[in-house]
């Protein structure tokens, strides 16, 4: 599903300066397969998620992203999304002035398109987005409101897995989607998640805590320091991290 | 001086062949009257703070004509009224316009003919002095005087649906028109008026119109201007607007047409509990568009309120000039007064000049301003697009986000949709 090579990525920070961020990552998600990143804060779990999604402020300096088989780096973001690609942010921007349903209106009837498919009209579309909701425990009301505008922090990650819910990507990214989460909030959200496991689709989940993990089970757990992924390994690998922290593996970076 | 000189050269002759044999005495000697005050005030320059920022002097070269009178294959104005009269090059055209639907006893005509059938009636509007010495361009026009509407509501008379007055340009270039509109609304009368400007085939043209509104008490009146010139043209426009006891107006200007429009706004409250919303658009896409927006409102009376919501959308090397000013007097007291304006800058080469001022007499007021300049916010555009929405799509989605504040509370459907037309055309591109 999901094939990167040595990727290396580099940022132009405030003062002109070159910045190198990814520093030659290999992954591979096969379909069907759960993959968590776990890794210190500012080892580059974000930049990555954002550079697979198109982001276009880093310069990519080395390194193929193939998505099914086709490489997507000149693709615009729209057409990785179309395509099937789905980024869960970890700070989900606020969007004043845009209903939020007519936004999951405009991406759904998009990434239709894109299948051939014809826009979802008015009321089937009601129908579907209130169903949606309710597995991921929404209220209805979020639907009137501006896009993330005064949602709060779990607010506003509910609405990034609805948005998921609606779209059905084919690999779908998690930026830490359980931080900030309550309890209840970390269950809808983790049982949203693995209503959408299937055979057919990869799950990339960046978090921080093993928490997540037992609710949607990775079948790979790789750690991110500083620009490279150290060190991978089964479920149990997140549970040796919670214990002992980072600081034993760092005589692997290279 | 010299340059002022080969204005008045060609202009001189515009005005001694532009002489109607049809007009009262008393209107000639008016008009005379307002040329020689022309003259003697010329051009504004940039050394005056008021057109600081808007830069005229290329008038002084350029030699308009008069139009002559063409009859256009079809109209293109994407609003569809059922009240209208039709402008072609500054002249009326009878079969255009269809005035079926007005009540009977509200007198809507060129303002030629009311002057003929209602000389009594308009003679005191069109005489009274308006502010000539800072805006110089009204002198001109009231020289020039040719053609514009009088609208004349009744007290107690609402009128059931938007009178649109077209000004079409076209089949012509290099010539200039002077409308001159003159709209009152008597005691508890309600209309909608929608003053649009917009061109097919016509280029470097120049507009030089006057709108006075009279809200009597009582009166409801709305006022939209829809300045589309061509993108060659020239759009100077002076809307005073006179306001008694208890009267409402709104006001909403939405400019997206000519090389440089200017568009001066004041509304003078001379009675209390006089209430006036004044909304704006600007939505500029060329490089050298100049739009230039100056707002005065004179309170004069206590208990009155004004707001001031304008908001702008630059490209390219476009520039805007926003000017509001709330004057409050000794003993206005009660006075509110709000005003914004907001930009949102598309290019780097863009450039705003935005100036929300107050000036206040009377403790007894509260007043807020404020204006921003901002770009598009680059998360929000890659949120969508990281959605699957289209880049182009998306950033109409944006604009009309920044925008939606101004559309607000438009009831007018026809209007509405006219106006989200614009915003889609000017997203487009
Ligand atoms: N737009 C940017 N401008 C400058 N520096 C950036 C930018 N984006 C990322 N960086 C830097 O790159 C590094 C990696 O950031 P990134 O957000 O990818 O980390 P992360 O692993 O997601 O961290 P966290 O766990 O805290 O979310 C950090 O040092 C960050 O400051
Ligand atoms: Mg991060």
């Amino acid at each position: 599903m999901l094939i990167i090579k040595n990727l290396h990525a580099t940022i132009q920070d405030e003062k002109q300066k070159t910045k190198s961020i990814l520093r030659g990552i290999n992954l591979h998600v096969k379909a069907g397969e759960v993959h968590a990143i776990m890794g210190p804060n500012g080892s580059g779990k974000s930049t990555l998620a954002n550079i697979l999604a198109g982001r276009e402020d880093y310069q990519v300096t080395q390194g193929e992203i193939l998505l099914d088989g086709q490489n997507i780096m000149e693709l615009a973001p729209e057409a990785r999304a179309t395509a099937g690609l789905f980024l869960a942010f970890q700070y989900p921007v606020e969007i004043p002035g845009v209903n939020n349903m007519y936004f999951l209106k405009a991406a759904v009837n998009s990434v239709r398109k894109h299948n051939q498919l014809p826009p979802l009209d008015a009321m089937d579309f009601l129908t579907l987005i209130k169903s949606k909701m309710k597995e991921v425990g929404m209220d209805e009301k979020f639907l009137s409101r501006a896009v993330n505008e005064g949602f709060s922090g779990g607010e506003k990650k509910r609405n990034e897995i609805l948005q998921m819910l609606m779209l059905e990507p084919k690999l779908a990214i998690l930026d830490e989607t359980d931080s900030g989460l309550d309890i209840d909030a970390l269950q809808s959200v983790a049982k949203g998640v693995n209503s959408m496991r299937d055979p057919k689709r990869s799950i990339v989940v960046v978090t921080h805590y093993q928490r997540l993990l037992s609710y949607i089970v990775p079948d790979v757990v790789h750690v991110m320091v500083k620009g490279q992924i150290i060190k991978s390994g089964g479920k149990e690998l997140a549970l040796e991290l919670e214990e002992k922290g980072y600081g034993w593996l760092n005589e692997n970076v290279g | 001086m010299s340059a002022v000189l080969t204005m008045s050269t060609w202009l001189e002759s515009a005005f001694v062949s532009g002489r109607s044999i049809m007009q009262p005495s008393w209107l000639q000697a008016f008009r005379e009257q307002q040329f020689d005050k022309f003259l003697q005030r010329g051009l504004p320059t940039r050394k005056e703070e008021w057109w600081k920022y808007t830069n005229v002097a290329f008038l002084e070269k350029t030699s308009f004509r008069l139009p002559i009178i063409v009859k256009p294959k079809k109209i293109h104005s994407t609003l569809d009224s059922s009240i209208s009269l039709v402008f072609i090059n500054g002249q009326y055209s009878h079969e255009m316009s269809n005035t079926s639907l007005l009540p009977s006893d509200v007198i809507l005509s060129p303002l030629s003919l009311a002057i003929e059938q209602h000389e009594d009636l308009v003679k005191p509007y069109l005489l009274q002095e308006l502010d000539g010495k800072k805006h110089p361009f009204t002198y001109l026009n009231s020289a020039f005087i040719g053609e514009g509407v009088f609208l004349h509501v009744p007290e107690n008379c609402v009128v059931p649906s938007p009178i649109h007055l077209l000004f079409l340009n076209t089949e012509q270039n290099d010539f200039i028109t002077y409308p001159r509109n003159i709209i009152v609304a008597q005691e508890k009368a309600q209309v909608t008026i929608i003053e649009e400007h917009t061109a097919n085939q016509a280029f470097n043209y120049f507009t030089n119109v006057v709108t006075e509104l009279h809200a009597h008490s009582n009166a409801h009146l709305s006022y939209f201007k829809l300045q589309n010139e061509h993108h060659t043209a020239t759009h100077i426009a002076n809307v005073k607007v006179q306001q008694q006891q208890d009267s409402h107006v709104n006001t909403f200007f939405i400019d997206c047409g000519s090389r440089l429009a200017r568009e001066d706004l004041t509304i003078h409250f001379h009675e209390r509990h006089a209430e006036c919303h004044m909304k704006g658009l600007y939505l500029l896409e060329h490089d050298d568009q100049h739009v230039d927006n100056h707002i005065f409102v004179d309170h004069a009376a206590p208990h009155c309120s004004s707001t001031m919501l304008y908001k702008g959308i630059l490209d390219k090397k476009s520039q805007a000039v926003f000017n509001g000013k709330v004057y409050a007097h000794a003993g206005a007291k009660q006075t509110n007064a709000q005003q914004s304006n907001h930009n949102l800058l598309l290019s780097r080469t863009a450039e705003v000049n935005t100036k929300p001022e107050l000036e206040i007499y009377e403790e007894d007021v509260k007043c807020v301003h404020g204006a921003t300049v901002g770009q598009l916010n680059e998360d929000a555009l890659f949120y969508l697009r990281a959605r699957g929405v289209e880049k182009e799509e998306a950033l109409t989605i944006l604009t009309h986000a920044f925008i939606e504040e101004v559309m607000h509370n438009i009831a007018d459907p026809s209007i509405r949709n006219y106006i989200q037309q614009r915003v889609r055309a000017y997203a487009s591109l």
